[in-house]
């Protein structure tokens, strides 16, 4: 007997499956979906607990199983497809069902496939949208099943599948299922009171959730109706595209399809009389291989215009530096950040930590323009919201667990379960000796599969904490974290702070310093620049050698515990340059400006005069500029 | 045949039960009692309480616990774990035959050698005086700026139910502030929603209302609550509350640049204030006396800078008020900061109105993130304060009275340092409290994990009678606004506010 699974039909799906996965895996990547949801799953009851008292809580439960494995990005790509595949196979099955094979088979699994993997170019897409659909398939396909072997039933059985899908994954699925199941029912009956019978379907299904939140569920009414459901934090918030509406219409525009195939009368043969070239036409246009070629151009075509809208590669940059930074692939930082022309803080924010800690930042700093001064080093409290973790981890590098550990909480508080988060407790509470803590967080933990081994490196710590005084990362961060108790007076007390606690802390150094030129607060730059040599600095970096003649250029002096030569003549050479161009331009600023940028852009005389945002008023409109 | 089956499993059910119920009587003594988590010893327990389960900290293969009182049949629990749970039923049985006596917990180890160690008993005193049925508490995380999840909820502390009177999942996220009861009454209680939906939820006798307390000659919308014993009025602190992160053992602390008094009437819908009330020092946490007469609150001066504001120590005051016709007395110190070199917090008046409970730490009155922070008693027949018995190195702050006073609930970090947890305590008629023990909870090992902290525990006497939903409802709904009363001198709050402001 031969094999149907090696037909031309499946072959083909098969093929735009194994796109789809090549398309997600290389193009989308969902490890940066991972990065930014931070998906994760617990396996404890409690956890479970707390998604079994809202409708669609239970298939949000799974998508995070499954979006948890978005981690490892091929595995990850083969789940996205292989869930994606059974919605068209079940969709085709259906069909089968009420029709019989069909032609459109290629098509109707070809669509599933590329609205299920368009969604996934926005990095905001929430997996339950996926899994909440998936069950609504499932049970339309159960419906189907139950409705043609048991029709007496059928009613009954729509009734109960209906509530427990809207339990299971809210009113959406709930709405794609009555829809669908509408056009079965109306397929598969005949007698006059199908349409009563239809609409009291739909009058459910309506109402459903409705009467869910008005009796039921502490859920908002919002949340019962809409694709994807709002809740914290915001900077997660999805708003679903025309795709996301389109990928929840497609089983039952396809039914609709099947129920009005079956109302439109069987075209008549062709008499022949009506001549040859009719006639072979027709055939022609009937042919299997025509018409699946037709569905292979169209989905290509499609898929091409539709993968072209919905690829955005400043964000999946954006977000791949964010995966590099928390991987300390510093370089791969710095590469990543050369792709992304505009500004953008957070490739100023993640482009200075990566200069840090290469030991690029005085040298390098004013090759990314900082058009955000300080606030390009530090993200702005009132942006921190989107940034809570981002900005732990710069204090966390910086040695200052107070501050890290702050932020840490406030990322918590937005996404109480993310691992990374919670690896970060971990190793702060390590770090200030808090091991009860540190053990907690530990315990939270291990009720995550994928951090099983992380876990078990670091509980280590907390059985001997004796074994703490060998960790070279705790024992640097004891070194440099600041114990004075004191009130946070802003990131130039921080930096104070941390400078001043240790001599050794050379980031904290060099921030201090860069934040100082960025304030342009060079009588503040000159205080510290002077402890220079304690860090190992011999000759001084550009930025501070550019400043520094600034400063003798502003005061006539040069300041004491500096000799003039510690400033390279090249250096001197080209101020006197610079400051020539201005002059040839009558000390017209806006009228320099061009012919300053090409040769000066990088420098902090450029910043100085053009740039700081004390000059730009760029800090007044923020938003715009990020 | 299958008799024969039937009469084996009877006999090996009956031998396994008796195994289970057996005495040991083959072990050595151990000569200090064993560790258990959570500490369950030497405690005095409500004969209403929850099951106290327990984790055994010690070593072994096997463990045994006899629980039993003077009378009444002991529960033996015999397991492969060191988890013990008690039985529900057979526990609140054993309670109520102890009443007044003695809870006695007899605990054997079974070491890797096979051999039965037997440690001291542990030995608890079930107090003939029950507790309120329930606890109101809010669940928030730890994040200072941000919120996501909140919820205010209840628990039955005759059992381990705990059930949601208002999360605000329901309400697109907004955030849920204080709750208060009328003397632990729970069919009257206010909940402050703010961001979304803001207002004050109002339930007097079970009928839900939506207040604005915000005026144009108030600060700011009513915060820190006190409901007055007749339930015709609510005293509600007025705060400009800013956050200052710090570096140290204290994380964060809250202050007020400026803060009064306000008064609600629910009758009139209407707010009163005076000018002892709203002076240009920083008035806060008011508290009624249980006959009404008095309004307590704390009071510092007012602050021209951070330092001041910060570093602030409040003292505790009374003013006098006349519920029938709703106009204010005079103004007295109770006990000033310099007398006892500390600021005082969160004074509340025990339902006998013989003593005062509050809070001292070095400054400030947001005491929950100042390690120092420690609970004292003040007698107000003899003016003498004394630090309570119950304090810990860590945090001990927020407090509450049940409704007959011999029991209060306080917020303690004393378990971690970080996390915030219930803990109750018997306070005898001499003003000495039992050593505290923490809520206890199916999970021995539940605070092992939890991270979440128990905000504002307060003991109400039964169920909340309104359900989540119509909370929900009357949150959706817009606040009325409350209307200044008459009496108030308003050209004075005018002017008051401008000195403010300057």
């Amino acid at each position: 007997m031969k094999l149907k699974i090696f037909s031309s039909g499946n072959l083909l799906v098969f093929a735009a499956l194994v796109a789809a996965w090549y398309v997600i895996a290389t193009v989308i990547s969902p490890f940066l979906h991972y990065q930014l949801q931070q998906s994760a799953f617990i396996t404890d009851r409690d956890f479970l607990q707390r998604f079994s008292d809202y409708p669609g809580g239970i298939a949000d439960y799974c998508s995070l199983f499954v979006s948890q494995f978005f981690f490892f990005n091929y595995l990850g790509s083969f789940l996205i497809v292989a869930f994606i595949s059974i919605k068209g196979l079940l969709a085709i099955r259906m069909t089968r069902m009420l029709i019989g094979k069909s032609k459109f088979e290629f098509g109707i699994s070809a669509l599933f496939i590329l609205f299920g993997t368009v969604v996934f170019f926005d990095y905001l897409y929430p997996y339950y949208i996926s899994i909440r659909l998936l069950f609504a398939v499932l049970f339309t396909w159960a419906f189907c099943a139950v409705h043609l072997k048991y029709p007496k039933y059928s009613y009954f059985v729509w009734f109960v599948l209906a509530s427990l899908l809207f339990y299971l994954a809210s009113g959406p699925a709930l709405f794609v299922f009555a829809l669908s199941t509408v056009f079965i029912y109306l397929k598969t009956n005949t007698n006059g009171s199908k349409w009563v019978i239809a609409s009291a379907f739909a009058l459910f299904a309506g109402l459903l959730p409705y009467l869910g939140f008005k009796f039921v569920f502490q859920s908002s009414f919002e949340n019962l109706y809409k694709i994807s459901i709002m809740k914290p934090p915001a900077s997660l918030a999805y708003t679903p595209e025309v795709s996301t509406y389109v990928f929840y219409s497609l089983l039952p525009l396809i039914l609709l399809g099947v129920f009005i195939s079956t109302i439109i009368p069987e075209r008549k043969a062709v008499p022949v009389a009506k001549g040859k070239k009719a006639k072979v036409k027709s055939k022609f246009f009937q042919r299997e291989l025509f018409v699946v070629l037709f569905q292979v151009i169209v989905v290509s075509v499609l898929g091409y215009f539709l993968f072209n809208k919905a690829y955005n590669p400043l964000k999946k940059n954006l977000l791949t530096i964010e995966y590099y930074a928390e991987q300390r692939q510093w370089k791969k930082v710095l590469e990543t950040t050369k792709y992304i022309e505009e500004y953008d803080f957070r490739v100023n924010f993640h482009g200075a930590r990566a200069l840090s800690h290469l030991r690029l930042l005085p040298d390098q700093l004013f090759e990314y323009p900082q058009l955000l001064g300080t606030y390009g080093l530090f993200i702005d409290a009132n942006m921190a919201r989107s940034a809570s973790i981002i900005t732990s981890d710069l204090y966390f590098d910086l040695g200052y667990m107070g501050e890290s550990q702050h932020w840490a909480f406030e990322a918590q508080t937005l996404l109480p379960d993310s691992p990374r988060i919670l690896k970060r407790l971990v190793m702060i509470n390590l770090i200030n000796r808090n091991y009860l803590l540190a053990e907690k967080f530990l315990r939270i933990l291990d009720g995550n599969m994928l951090c099983c081994d992380w876990v078990r490196q670091h509980k280590q710590f907390v059985t001997d904490t004796s074994l703490t005084n060998s960790d070279s990362l705790i024992v640097e961060k004891r070194r440099f974290n600041p114990v004075k108790p004191v009130i946070n007076t802003g990131d130039e007390g921080c930096l104070k702070l941390l400078v001043e606690t240790s001599k050794e802390n050379r980031m904290a150094y060099d921030y201090l310093l860069s934040f100082y030129l960025l304030d342009t607060n060079l009588r503040g730059f000159i205080e510290y620049l002077k402890y220079y040599p304690l860090y190992g600095v011999k000759t001084l970096p550009r930025s501070w050698e550019e400043a520094l003649i600034i400063f003798v250029a502003q005061t006539k002096t040069v300041p004491h515990n500096f000799s003039p030569q510690i400033v390279d003549e090249k250096i001197v050479r080209r101020f006197a340059e610079f400051s020539a161009v201005i002059r040839q331009n009558n000390n017209n600023l806006p009228v320099a400006k061009n012919a300053l940028y090409s040769k000066y852009g990088n420098t902090y005389w450029f910043y100085n005069l053009y740039l700081n945002p004390k000059v730009t008023n760029a800090l007044s409109k923020k938003a715009e500029v990020k | 045949m299958k008799k024969y089956f039937k009469n084996i499993l009877r006999v090996l059910v009956l031998s396994f039960l008796a195994s289970c119920t057996s005495e040991i009587t083959d072990f050595t003594e151990v000569d200090r009692q064993a560790l258990i988590s959570p500490d369950y010893s030497n405690i005095v327990v409500p004969p209403n309480i929850a099951p106290l389960n327990f984790k055994i900290m010690e070593q072994g293969s096997e463990y045994v616990v006899k629980a039993f009182a003077h009378k009444g049949k002991p529960i033996v629990i015999r397991s492969k774990n060191p988890i013990i749970q008690f039985d529900l039923k057979e526990w609140h049985k054993l309670m109520q035959e102890g009443k007044g006596s003695d809870i006695n917990m007899e605990i054997f180890v079974r070491g890797d050698d096979k051999n039965w160690k037997k440690f001291q008993t542990l030995t608890n005193h079930i107090s003939n005086d029950s507790i309120d049925s329930h606890l109101a508490y809010r669940l928030i995380n730890t994040g200072y700026v941000f919120w996501s999840g909140l919820g205010i909820y209840q628990r039955n502390l005759e059992n381990f139910d705990e059930k949601p009177i208002l999360e605000n999942k329901s309400f697109e996220y907004g955030c849920l502030n204080c709750h208060s009861f009328r003397q632990n009454d729970p069919d009257d209680m206010i909940i402050h929603i703010r961001a979304v939906h803001g207002g004050t939820i109002v339930s007097r006798d079970r009928n839900l209302t939506k207040i604005d307390t915000k005026n144009k000659y108030t600060l700011n919308a009513g915060v820190y609550p006190s409901w007055h014993p007749d339930g015709k009025y609510i005293a509600f602190s007025v705060n400009n509350i800013n956050q200052h992160f710090c570096n140290g053992e204290t994380r964060i602390e809250v202050s007020d640049g400026l803060s009064d008094l306000i008064v609600y009437n629910i009758e009139t819908n209407t707010i009163s204030t005076s000018v002892q009330v709203s002076g240009p020092s920083r008035e806060n946490l008011p508290t009624w006396s249980p006959d009404g007469k008095y309004l307590y609150f704390i009071s510092a001066p007012p602050s021209s800078s951070l330092d001041d504001r910060i570093y602030a120590k409040y003292e505790l005051l009374r003013i006098g008020f006349d519920g029938l016709t709703g106009s204010w007395g005079d103004v007295d110190t109770i006990l000033s900061s310099k007398s006892i070199g500390k600021s005082i917090s969160f004074p509340k008046v025990s339902p006998n109105g013989k003593y005062i409970m509050f809070c001292t730490s070095d400054f400030g009155y947001f005491t929950i993130h100042h390690p120092n922070t420690d609970l004292n008693l003040l007698d107000l027949e003899t003016g003498v304060y004394r630090e309570m018995e119950v304090n810990s190195d860590q945090t001990d702050s927020y407090h509450s009275f049940s409704k007959s006073g011999n029991w209060f609930v306080f917020s303690s970090k004393r378990m971690d340092g970080l996390f915030t947890r219930p803990y109750f305590s018997y306070l005898d008629e001499n003003g000495k409290a039992s050593k505290p023990f923490v809520l206890p909870q199916k999970d021995p090992e539940f605070y092992d994990s939890f991270i979440q902290n128990y905000n504002i525990p307060e003991l109400i006497t039964g169920e909340v009678p309104l359900s989540p939903l119509a909370i929900r409802d009357k949150v959706l709904e817009d606040a009325v606004p409350a209307q200044l009363d008459l009496s108030v001198d308003t050209l004075y709050m005018k002017w008051h506010l401008t000195q403010k402001d300057k």
